[in-house]
């Protein structure tokens, strides 16, 4: 597996939506080389015959039926918006201009 | 004795004989917070006004004769600021939620308030629970109140902080590698993780989903069974909870002996670097065990210790880097101003601190396309091989013995890399990645009094042998003293 390098790094950012100053993008690299070298350890043992999502404990997953319920909170979790207008949620320009 | 001194059980007994009102409990808690905070810092929202008008409406139902709510009541308890709780912001150690104001109670809270327990206040954790010393948090970090120099340990280091202080008997913490066990073995009380899925999370500002689970921080195990006991339901609006509580768990502490029980020393830890007195105390309680009639053996956990912790680092980020991704100042929480709506995701986002923006970087590598396979999928095969050797474990033994931490609990700044801050919880870890449960207990103090610990691992919902265990270990090493290291600055 390959080194990851800054472009990496800002590749990452980029996906995730996180902003990284030039600085910060050094100690990442720096960071993830130490974590996946750490996670390389892993390739030592072979897990070829190991079911990955097999053993999950299907009590922890429970399925419940498709019935719609009310909520009475609906103007309390609008008024967490930081930028309302009526109903609606205001947000910056979406599109980029031509 | 003064008030705040008193366990839990102790003052809920007093207020339903009349014998205090719980007003009294109440000042006598916050004027031991006003005392120490000033050093401490363990809170991030306290509530002396919500808390006083709390106790004069318990007070006024009691003298008008009103059925009592119980077990907890007037009991003053603490809530680490992941639990959602109206009236007071839950801001996840973090700026993102620095003025956020929940829309509603977490499960645990009205559980809780239910039984007759009074919330103090909001305690100090790492931002979004990520951390193994409460540096993290965007509101400073919190002391330990066994010696100020030191770290309460994380990530729920404020709700540790709290409970060794005496600023309430019990506190509410959530472990996802470790940040309940983790902080009480350094602030030295008992905190217990219990069975993933016994607790509700519903409520619960959420990190791993997978990972997650709320548990108690208590001076005195009988606190400790009281919680679980008020906790424990089968919640609907927590898809994970279960309805497998199993009998009373105050009823597991009269356990007299432990004849009959197989307890497992691991083996590997052996090689591990741990501090000499941790594997000391893990060797006393070990002949405490045997002393009560239970028998020992050893076992192997061979991938838990050798692979854990890289499993839970690809696991724990991968599930935060997705769960985080709702932190875009939209519906909730801080937005930065921005032209376009990509610049205002990233210039919000901003706001995240260094680890919180790592462990969201490491979770998208691992996801990305590409790199799943190599990394999500082993680490998922991975976690499924040590869920196999700890069932194969528990074929052999009913619990097993081990310390929480390998070391001591360490000075404010002296541990900065990240990579070392994660080995705090090597033996801790592996217990979530199988969904166990596990109890940190105070196990006396070193010559310089910092406290030592031992956790007690058992199979899913266990939780009554632990407690069994718990409560013998809890006779030879005792109780935890109340910290006293403010009333001495």
């Amino acid at each position: 597996m390959a080194e990851i390098t800054q472009k990496d790094v800002e590749h990452m950012a980029r996906l995730a939506r996180l902003e990284v100053s030039p600085e910060e993008t050094e100690d990442l690299v720096q960071y993830f080389g130490d974590i996946l070298s750490s996670f390389h350890k892993l390739g030592e043992v072979d897990l070829s015959d190991v079911d990955p999502f097999g053993m999950e404990n299907a009590e922890a997953r429970p399925l419940r039926e498709d019935i719609l319920s009310r909520d009475d909170r609906r103007e309390a979790i609008l008024e967490q918006v930081p930028l309302r207008e009526g109903d609606y949620i205001r947000v910056p320009r979406i599109m980029e201009e031509a | 004795m003064e008030l705040w001194e008193y366990p839990g059980w102790r003052i809920a007994q007093f207020v339903s004989r009349r014998e205090l009102s719980v007003e009294d409990v109440v000042r006598s808690h916050l004027g031991r917070i006003s005392c120490c905070e000033p050093q401490l810092r363990a809170l991030i929202t306290p509530m002396e006004d919500a808390a006083l008008e709390r106790a004069q409406r318990l007070d006024a139902d009691i003298q008008a004769g009103k059925e009592l709510p119980s077990p907890l009541c007037g009991v003053p308890v603490i809530l680490k600021d992941n639990m959602c709780f109206q009236g007071a912001p839950t801001t996840c150690g973090s700026n993102m939620l620095r003025e956020w104001h929940p829309p509603y109670n977490a499960s645990v809270v009205e559980y809780l308030e239910e039984a007759g327990a009074v919330i103090l206040g909001k305690a100090n954790m790492d931002e979004f629970a990520m951390g193994s010393s409460t540096e993290n948090s965007a509101f400073g970090p919190t002391s330990n109140p066994r010696n100020l120099a030191l770290v309460p340990g994380g990530s729920s280091g404020g709700s540790a902080a709290s409970v060794a202080a005496g600023y309430c008997p019990i506190a509410l913490g959530s472990d996802t590698g470790g940040s309940i066990r983790q902080p009480a073995a350094f602030c030295g009380v008992h905190g217990m993780k219990p069975t993933y899925g016994l607790i509700s999370r519903y409520g619960l500002v959420a990190f791993a989903s997978s990972l997650d689970q709320i548990g108690p921080f208590a001076r005195d195990l009988g606190d400790i069974a009281l919680t679980l006991d008020v906790l424990s339901f089968k919640d609907p609006r927590d898809a994970t909870s279960s309805p497998r509580k199993n009998g009373r768990y105050l009823d597991a502490l009269e356990r007299s002996s432990l004849k009959g029980l197989r307890i497992g020393l691991v083996k590997e830890y052996e090689g591990e670097k741990i501090d000499p007195r941790l594997e000391a105390s893990v060797v006393h309680a070990a002949r405490v065990c045997q002393d009560a009639g239970a028998e020992i053996v050893h076992v192997s956990l061979k991938n838990a210790i050798s692979y854990g912790l890289a499993c839970y680092y690809i696991i724990a980020p991968a599930e935060a880097s997705s769960n985080l991704a709702r932190y875009d100042g939209v519906r909730y929480g801080f937005r930065a101003p921005a032209e376009t709506l990509i610049e205002q995701y990233c210039a919000t986002r901003r706001e995240f601190g260094s680890e919180v923006q790592r462990r969201i970087l490491a979770g998208t590598y691992v996801l990305s396309s590409g790199y799943y396979d190599a990394y999500y999928l082993t680490a998922q095969k991975m976690r499924q091989r040590i869920c196999y050797e700890f069932d194969q474990a528990f074929h052999d033994v009913d619990a097993l013995l081990m310390p929480t931490t390998p070391t001591l609990p360490f000075a404010k700044g002296a541990v900065t890399s990240p990579m070392e801050m994660y080995l705090q919880d090597v033996f801790t870890l592996p217990v979530n990645l199988a969904g166990l449960p596990a109890i940190s207990l105070y196990a006396g103090m070193t010559e310089e009094e910092l406290p030592l610990n031992v956790q007690v691992v058992g199979p899913r919902w266990s939780e009554t042998t632990l407690l069994g265990v718990a409560s013998m270990l809890e006779i030879a090493f005792g109780t935890p003293p109340i910290a006293k290291g403010c009333d001495n600055a």
